[in-house]
């Protein structure tokens, strides 16, 4: 259906059986397809595993080098997989209705916090202690690892919790509807779930504060972690904007993962009536916001350097943009930020499924290659007591092994969001049905209009 | 739940055309009593004029003072009106309707107060503006545009341009509305204002396109604007200034107190025009999650500015928080900061019963521009109070009555300008409060109406 | 060719779109008439119009004009007077950027506006039929067309109930007169 020019999305013509109908027959087809995928990603993340018990593990933690690119796999799942479900949050607190079919393709993600929080736990033997060197915890007892610990966490936990409450009433429909051989994980999931008045009267709320708290716990423990793993591995790169550059980013990566998994639920997944244009148009407007504000955090931090023109601030810019990681700074600038607003700016291009789509992998792509600039400088240099930069070191190039620990870890995040989609019906069929009421297309007059509850 | 009067597009006229035909008594009030205040201004600045800058309490090396914090203060308050015309009409928002045009010209008169204390600060005005305008490269005069102190007036130049050709081009159908409305001088202003407006198809589409592209394009605008404001201290070497988180730490606690300002004034105009039936429980409520989302944002980056001062520790950008954080009366405006900044206004405007009260909203919102009013004075004169390298001495600043003054007379200076503007013009877009009721539907789920809106994608 | 205008004066917006219809069934073009209204309607209430414009070239246009007087100003400032100041290279590009970058944004704006304007044909000093019950929230239909029908588009917006039809010689009414 055409309205003066813009196409009205199916979705919102449907009745709410067909929603029930698609979720349903979502989580009970499952194609061999789809289970191969899943067990190519398990591989992956198996092999993953192997190397970094090979590599880095029986190094042991006197070379710090050698875990780099653990913290560069750990990095960039906190940045792509555990921001996702940040966008989702900030949809709902947005309280529009297109974004009904996205949230779980955001939130799902969140699944994979388990990868980052046991990489993390290794990770802590390459932190040194605080006392004797700069660091935000100035010192204090146990930290970094027993304060960072308690946000990852925090994290992880925040984290399941939203995506639990968020699916609680599909879990319920799933248990409901389908064979008894799912009930017994399904059952205990969906335990608590009768669809009462009350519980649906909570049900937005409690979900929408449960996002919220991810939110509030994500901003922190990526501003500690990226204190933690890069500008306090960097001797002299005193810098306050970097841990909102670091977040910002990893929102912009968050929205990209997002979107690119849309795209992959429509060509594959069958969900053309629900992820559509609209869906597409809207997050890409949000990619373009986040490009260009990715250009703005890293200017703020170049133009102060720039000026400050300290030995101290020439060295750090010359290790991590000018000279020793020149490219994959010169390749993250132009991914993050110039294509993106190149092809984002023309309307026609952000109104299509393919450009935002084009973007998003643009943009993915990016991200890995700035988080593994920053990691590779962060874990680089022998002395980080010192409080500047006197020698600048050599660019580390990565080995197979960090190669395959690389692509283990998003194997294996890959891995298991497969396999929650076993049991997580898309669309997402409570929040797709709560739309259905509160979304109309309607004559008026000579054309058709799209008429939006505003319940609140 | 989205409120609606009932009134006829007669009625809405009517009632949104008041205050231009009729002055309350309390109208009549704050044009005296901003007045008063303004002759104050007036004689101070004559005065500092007339006997020199030496009648402030600015001295080596104390030379930016209180001029130079209202300064950034105002800047920060026009924030508010693009930020909240632009995000909302991009994102189709409702609750924008009433709140649009008190915004945006709270942005012009704001953004005008701004321009004149750097002006007023050099002590002779006139010499400046001969210095300055025309720029021209003949009479051997050559800006260096490697200082932030030219890329201010670049950057306020666009956005008081920007915004007044915004809020010119949504004024235009007003203004034809006005034209066909009234008679005497009147008449004739309005007629030349609407351009002879008609109110076709074309002309409404071009409308609803320019909202939407203009937003866009002001949107990066005013982000640059409050971000060069910070470089202007940010680019030096001075301890607490030298920070990289300036630009957005600025910006965002403009958008602070920008918002709470239009608050403030949406308050006001509840109050002074009895535009109940516009300004509703329901906007307050908006704006008041708004304000939780950017205050909490807000605290973000005042706390990253303050940990990474410290993460350093070098002594002089130690001694200077120290100074900051334990010495009076610095140690009195940091709990004013985080009281009247956070703590008070935040955890009341969580509670949706708090936001729909206009009084606790009106009076929080003042709270936070004290404590933002303070957090500026904080930021920027702590750090020139010192000795360090480079300077040869080091003292006290104390403001004088001049100065004095001159603040009050910034916040009359703007008042004043609104109600003035008010007189003239409709403080909210009547075509768009009408387009809202051509807009308005409804949904029947089970035996319940929702209040619903038309979207055109 | 002479060209005479009709407007019809409608109270409501059933009998305003009504009008509209009438006009299409009597053989008018949708290019022969406009609504005009104190106030937007959904795009396409009246049937689809012509939308053609080019208003999004403008701020392109306006950007490249003021990228280039940011470039020239900031370029030609520190070429005309070569001092080094604060250790930074002549032809500083990140200051230049800055300014730069407001002049690209202040040229979009200025021509963004000058577009809007343009493309909406203001400001319009021209003579053309027009009733200030419009602004009070009535819906005006405009037809303009040639002088044989005329007649045809009066008794076109008739059909539709309408306050009042005007033609340029003045009001003609609302209603048919009676047959003598």
């Amino acid at each position: 259906m055409v309205t003066h020019g813009h196409e009205l999305q199916r979705t919102w013509e449907l009745a709410p059986r067909d929603v029930l109908d698609a979720g349903l027959q979502w989580v009970r087809s499952l194609g061999t397809g789809r289970r191969l995928m899943a067990l190519i990603a398990l591989a992956l993340g198996a092999v993953g595993a192997i190397a970094l018990v090979v590599g880095p593990l029986l190094s042991g933690y006197a070379n710090r080098q050698v875990w780099a690119y653990t913290a560069v796999a750990f990095v960039y799942l906190m940045s792509t997989a555990a921001a996702a479900p940040c966008l989702s949050t900030a949809l709902r607190v947005a309280r529009s209705h297109w974004r009904r079919p996205v949230n779980r393709v955001a939130e799902i993600w969140a699944v994979t916090l388990i990868i980052p929080l046991i990489l993390y736990l290794l990770l802590l033997g390459t932190l040194p202690g605080t006392e004797n060197r700069l660091s935000i915890w100035f010192g204090w007892p146990l930290s970094p690892w027993l304060w960072g610990a308690i946000l990852m966490v925090s994290l992880t936990g925040a984290g399941y919790f939203f995506l639990w409450l968020s699916s609680l009433p599909d879990l319920a429909i799933v248990r409901d509807q389908t064979d008894s051989a799912r009930r017994g994980l399904i059952a205990w999931l969906a335990g608590p779930w009768r669809g009462s008045h009350r519980q649906w009267r909570m049900i937005e709320k409690v979900v929408n504060n449960a996002g919220v708290l991810y939110v509030l716990i994500y901003v922190p423990t990526m501003t500690v972690f990226a204190t933690d793993f890069i500008i306090s591995m960097i001797p002299g790169y005193f810098t306050a904007v970097f841990p909102a550059y670091f977040t910002i980013s990893s929102f912009e990566a968050g929205i990209a993962l997002t979107i690119v998994t849309m795209a992959v639920l429509r060509r594959w997944g069958g969900q053309q009536e629900y992820l559509g244009l609209e869906q597409f148009w809207a997050l890409g407007k949000m990619l373009l916001a986040f490009a260009l504000l990715w250009f703005y955090f890293w200017w703020s931090e170049f133009i102060i350097f720039w000026y400050g023109r300290t030995p101290r601030e020439i060295n750090v810019l010359k290790y991590i943009m000018a000279e020793t990681y020149l490219w994959p700074f010169v390749l993250a600038f132009l991914l993050n930020f110039a294509l993106p607003l190149l092809i984002l700016m023309w309307n026609p291009i952000r109104r299509s499924i393919a450009g935002p789509t084009v973007v998003a992998g643009i943009v993915l792509v990016g991200n890995l290659i700035d988080r593994i600039r920053l990691i590779s400088a962060g874990y680089s240099v022998p002395d980080i007591t010192q409080h500047e930069l006197h020698e600048i070191p050599a660019a580390y190039i990565p080995n197979l092994l960090d190669i395959l620990i690389l692509a283990g870890a998003i194997g294996g995040a890959v891995a298991l969001v497969l396999f929650t989609f076993r049991v997580l019906p898309f669309p997402s069929i409570w929040e797709v049905t709560g739309g259905l009421w509160l979304r109309a297309h309607r004559p008026f007059k000579h054309t058709r209009v799209i008429v939006v509850g505003k319940p609140e | 739940m989205q409120e609606r009067h009932q009134l006829g597009e007669e009625a809405i006229t009517r009632e949104l055309f008041r205050p231009l035909v009729s002055t309350p008594a309390m109208m009549w009030v704050g044009f005296i009593g901003l007045g008063a205040v303004l002759a104050i201004f007036v004689f101070a600045v004559s005065w500092m004029v007339y006997w020199g800058l030496g009648v402030t309490g600015l001295h080596r090396p104390n030379m930016w003072g209180f001029m130079i914090v209202n300064f950034v203060f105002w800047i920060g308050i026009s924030h508010a009106g693009v930020m909240i015309s632009a995000i909302l009409r991009l994102t189709q928002a409702e609750w924008r309707r009433p709140v649009t045009r008190a915004a945006e010209v709270m942005t012009i008169f704001s953004l005008m107060t701004a321009m004149l204390h750097p002006v007023i600060h050099t002590g002779r005005p006139w010499r400046t503006l001969y210095w300055v305008f025309p720029y021209d490269f003949w009479r051997n005069i050559w800006p260096d545009i490697r200082g932030p102190l030219v890329w201010d007036p670049s950057a306020i130049l666009t956005y008081l341009t920007g915004s007044t050709l915004f809020l010119y081009t949504t004024l235009i159908p007003d203004m034809a509305l006005a034209r066909d409305r009234t008679t005497g001088w009147r008449h004739v202003l309005y007629t030349i204002l609407a351009l002879g407006w008609r109110g076709n198809e074309r002309q409404w589409k071009m409308q609803t396109i320019a909202g939407f592209l203009l937003s866009g394009l002001i949107l990066p605008v005013f982000v640059s604007v409050h971000s060069i404001v910070s470089w202007d201290f940010a680019v030096s070497l001075v301890p607490t200034w030298h920070a990289t988180v300036f630009a957005p730490y600025f910006v965002i606690g403009a958008i602070h107190s920008g918002v709470s300002a239009v608050v403030t004034l949406m308050a006001l105009m509840r109050w002074l025009f009895r535009f109940e039936n516009y300004i509703r429980l329901e906007h307050f409520d908006a704006i008041g999650r708004l304000l939780i989302a950017v205050g909490t944002g807000w605290l973000w980056f005042f706390l990253l500015d303050i940990f990474f001062a410290i993460y350093p520790q070098e002594a002089r950008e130690l001694e200077i928080m120290q100074f900051r954080l334990f010495d009076w009366p610095f140690n009195v405006m940091t709990a004013l900061i985080f009281i009247f900044g956070y703590f008070i206004p935040v955890p009341i405007w969580v509670f949706q019963r708090f936001r729909r009260n206009v009084k606790i909203m009106f009076w929080t919102s003042i709270a936070v521009n004290v404590g933002m009013w303070a957090e500026r004075y904080w930021l920027i004169k702590p750090g020139l109070m010192r000795k360090y390298e480079w300077t040869f001495d080091w003292a006290w600043y104390r403001p004088s009555i001049v100065e004095i003054s001159i603040i009050m007379g910034s916040f009359a200076l703007v008042g004043f300008l609104l109600l003035v503007f008010s007189k003239i013009f409709p403080p909210i877009s009547v075509w768009e409060e009408k387009e809202g009721v051509h807009f308005a539907q409804q949904l029947q789920v089970g035996k319940r109406r929702v209040n619903a809106v038309i979207r055109e994608f | 060719m002479a060209i005479r205008e009709v407007l019809g004066i409608y109270k409501d917006l059933d009998s305003a779109v009504a009008a509209a219809d009438a006009l299409r069934e009597a053989g008018f073009e949708r290019a022969e008439f406009e609504v005009l209204s104190n106030a937007p309607y959904p795009e396409g209430t009246f049937g689809e119009e012509s939308g053609i414009h080019r208003l999004f070239v403008f701020p392109l246009i306006g950007a490249c004009c003021g990228f280039a007087a940011g470039l020239l100003i900031t370029g030609g400032t520190q070429l005309a007077n070569p001092l080094v100041t604060g250790g930074k290279p002549l032809l500083s590009i990140p200051p230049m950027i800055i300014i730069m970058y407001e002049g690209t944004m202040l040229g979009a704006l200025i021509f963004t506006v000058l577009g809007v304007l343009f493309e909406s044909r203001l400001p319009w000093i021209g003579k053309a039929l027009y009733d200030t019950r419009i602004t009070a929230g009535y819906i005006g239909i405009l037809v303009r067309t040639a002088p044989e029908r005329e007649s045809l588009a009066i008794s076109a917006l008739r059909k539709a109930n309408p306050e009042d039809v005007l033609t340029e010689g003045g009001s003609v009414g609302g209603t048919a007169p009676a047959a003598q």
